[in-house]
């Protein structure tokens, strides 16, 4: 279920390798055996997955797309591609935020 | 290269996108994860054919749909149409290698090696007709700036005791010239 006030990073041990020139990434989840594709918007996700809460990668996504502010059909693809990433064990929430070193300003301070 | 500039770059793919797409994630399925290269399937010729050709080329991965789409519409005619001429052709069907996906093959067999001119010249004369038309399709499909390979296999039986030469490009393919990769 998903929480915008939940603290959302990629599970341990995951293998994210990128295919930009085919336009989507891979990913392999070692725990459980499974190799999956991603699309642009759902590895942004992935990627805006770095401790940062549900409502911030909302915030982050929308400004991706050039929105003020995350509408609701922002919102509702967000809460699903979430969910589903963290179905899918590629993502999981953590107990609190964590910052990463390199995290731009801009983005810490929404 | 650090992490801000690969979330940049992913922006930049998200942002390049002609349409806005959901997020979607997909299980890779397993006869994909490899990266070695299935053979493609025999042409689907008999055993009657003495000059199989074969077109190698790459299809560019954005006009995928719209070329399987072509071929799923066209085959059916494209085929009928050359074994109708009844002079020794056959469109042999075009097959795409898995797991790349891009590289396609097409594949021709002709009964002798006149039968190969004789399906030039006819096509030459029939520039109108809908054979003529879907052959062009075919061809301008074709992503050949850098791509097009011909390959010419003879029945082996058929070369004892003579040499055979080979020409340097299919003569059927001459026809069209300058038009591959041009949408019709």
């Amino acid at each position: 279920m998903y929480s915008p006030s939940g603290f959302y990073r990629k599970t341990s041990a995951l293998k994210v390798r990128p295919v930009p020139e085919m336009g989507f990434c891979l990913v392999f989840t070692p725990a459980k055996p499974r190799l999956f594709t991603l699309n642009p918007t759902a590895w942004l996700v992935l990627e805006l997955c770095d401790g940062r809460s549900g409502r911030a990668v909302e915030r982050s996504y929308a400004d991706t797309l050039d929105l003020e502010r995350p509408d609701a059909a922002v919102r509702a693809e967000v809460r699903g591609i979430l969910e589903d990433l963290e179905r899918k064990e590629i993502v999981e929430r953590c107990g609190k935020p964590l910052v990463q070193r390199g995290t731009p300003r801009t983005e810490m301070k929404k | 290269m650090n992490r801000s500039s690969d979330l940049n770059r992913i922006k930049r793919l998200v942002k390049n996108g002609a349409t806005h797409e959901q997020p979607k994630v997909d299980l890779l399925l397993g006869e994909l994860r490899s990266d070695y290269g299935l053979p493609s399937p025999p042409p689907t010729t008999g055993i009657g054919d003495a000059v199989v050709i074969v077109w190698e080329y790459d299809i560019c991965l954005g006009d995928f749909d719209a070329f399987h789409g072509f071929l799923l519409k066209t085959e059916p005619t494209l085929a009928a149409d050359v074994q109708d001429l009844d002079i020794g052709a056959s469109y042999g069907g075009t097959f795409a290698q898995l797991p790349q996906g891009n590289p396609h093959r097409t594949y021709w067999a002709y009964s002798s090696v006149k039968a190969v001119d004789k399906f030039k010249d006819a096509l030459a004369k029939q520039k109108k007709s809908e054979l003529y038309k879907n052959f062009s399709r075919l061809v301008a499909f074709i992503d050949c700036c850098c791509t097009l390979r011909m390959h010419r296999y003879y029945r082996a039986s058929l070369l004892a005791n003579h040499i055979a030469t080979q020409r340097a490009a299919d003569p059927i393919l001459d026809l069209f010239a300058g038009k591959a990769n041009k949408k019709i």
